[in-house]
């Protein structure tokens, strides 16, 4: 099921090609390295957009990040626990 | 059906493509996070509340589960499944990939839903070596870009088309040439006509009605005293017959009404509660108004009752309109002049009709306006939009310096 976290969360994300890619986030004290983007897309909160990313890690834990451009802040949603 | 050889037959005529995405929230809740695969997954209203399901994967499916079920019965049935709330933002990104995909094929894509559209194809086939190439290319494109599989029906009309997505789902591929559309129609039952319910479905048994080929064949007469004009146009459907327009619509200016509603979690006629959701809907449906730069003339207010009776009722206002003020004073009108405070309400809608573009208006006063004041005035705001949209320097007046 999915457990909602809702944390801000300090990523290390590349630019390539014109796009974001997050590729690392620490989380409970601990690094989480990102190994595939499974999903992007976006919504519009007012003017400003947030950037969602559906992650999965080297074990295939599922998280989802969302990136706030207004306040650019980190927010760790969401992750998948069995 | 379903493969054909010679592409010559759809030579001068029309080719409408429909496209389904299969099980579209789901198997996009499946393709971000992989665990889901294989696993049923109900994606709909919290659970908690009075919705539905949005949509279910197959293997939902399987434990009876479907579309518009109340999310409470899902559970019941399928209590293992993963439910997901929905979340617009992901399923309308992925919606406007798919759009833009269908339409490096042709530049006549009617979406018809966040997970259908109707793609006009005619012509276009052919440099991609006949329909069956072009559609087997576009799936590959959705699959490659976005990891969904769609359900494609190709035809000479719309309804023909819809009816040939959906015969093979999921990942199905059905065409449908003009010379086989009797054919493929004849044998289904007629409840697979769009427009046919459980009740009519009941009602052409009862005449001896049971395939689509019947009814193609039953006497005018009977159908007409039996259904109305609805019983013609059935039949008219049954012989193949049916719209072949694709009308792109991405430019909302085009729609014929903007609107909002909202089911109330406990069913009230509190005026607090009411009034109060009227004016968020109001504001809402202005905004969206102004975002697509049309205004409208006539309000439209939407009230289904405790016993889902569903009443409409509009005004039409002297002039046109797009402030919340105005949406709201004639919605609250309605309202009010209809006693419709009486008894509890479950849900209510507002939407705008009789629209106009404002786009348009501007470049119509400013030719055949004779105030100078109001001109500079439009001319102005036109200049804004224009920086705003392309950059400051994008246009400037003749006389002007760059800095």
């Amino acid at each position: 099921m999915y457990q909602d976290i809702e944390e801000q969360v300090d990523v290390i994300a590349i630019f390539e090609a014109g796009r974001m890619r997050p590729i690392k986030f620490r989380w409970n004290g601990r690094a989480i390295k990102i190994k595939k983007v499974t999903g992007t897309w976006k919504s519009d909160v007012g003017a400003h957009k947030i950037r969602y990313f559906a992650v999965l890690d080297s074990v295939s834990n599922f998280f989802q990040l969302a990136y706030d451009e207004r306040n650019t802040v980190w927010v760790l949603n969401k992750i998948w626990v069995e | 059906m379903g493969g054909v050889e010679d592409d010559s037959v759809w030579r001068g005529r029309k080719a409408i493509m429909h496209i389904d995405m299969d099980a579209f929230f789901a198997a996009v809740e499946q393709e971000i996070n992989p665990d889901l695969k294989g696993r049923p997954v109900i994606v709909g209203g919290p659970l908690d509340s009075r919705g539905v399901v949005s949509t279910c994967s197959y293997e939902a499916r399987n434990y009876g589960v479907h579309s518009a079920m109340p999310m409470r019965q899902a559970y019941r049935l399928c209590p293992q499944a993963v439910f997901i709330d929905t979340s617009g933002g992901k399923y309308s990104y992925l919606s406007v990939m798919i759009l833009n995909i269908l339409k490096n094929y042709s530049p006549n894509v009617e979406p018809v839903s966040i997970d259908e559209a109707f793609v006009d194809i005619t012509g276009v086939q052919e440099r991609y070596g006949g329909p069956e190439k072009l559609a087997a290319s576009v799936k590959r494109d959705i699959k490659i870009e976005c990891g969904l599989t769609a359900s494609i029906g190709i035809a000479p009309n719309r309804f023909v088309a819809k009816m040939a997505s959906s015969a093979n789902k999921p990942d199905g591929l059905v065409i449908i040439p003009p010379d086989e559309v009797r054919q493929f129609l004849w044998v289904q039952p007629v409840r697979h006509l769009w427009g046919v319910g459980p009740k009519s479905e009941e009602a052409f048994k009862k005449i001896g009605i049971v395939t689509i080929g019947d009814l193609a064949e039953a006497s005018d007469n009977e159908l007409k005293k039996m259904f109305g004009i609805v019983g013609l146009a059935l039949k008219k459907m049954a012989t193949g017959e049916g719209d072949d327009d694709v009308r792109p619509s991405d430019i909302e200016h085009e729609a014929k009404s903007m609107g909002h509603e909202h089911t109330f979690h406990r069913d009230t006629n509190n005026p607090d509660e009411v009034i109060g959701l009227l004016l968020y809907l109001s504001d809402r449906v202005s905004r969206r108004l102004r975002q697509s730069g049309c205004e409208g003339k006539t309000v439209t207010l939407k009230i289904r009752k405790s016993s889902f009776k569903l009443t409409t009722r509009a005004a039409t206002l002297g002039e046109y309109f797009d402030t919340e003020k105005a949406v709201f004073q004639a919605a609250k009108t309605l309202l009010m002049k209809n006693r419709f405070l009486d008894e509890p309400i479950r849900l209510i809608g507002v939407s705008v009709s009789n629209l106009r573009s404002k786009k348009d208006l501007y470049f119509d006063e400013l030719l055949s306006g004779d105030d100078p004041r109001k001109k500079s005035e439009i001319i102005d705001k036109l200049l804004d939009r224009l920086r705003d949209r392309h950059g400051e320097e994008s246009i400037f007046f003749a006389g002007s310096q760059l800095f």
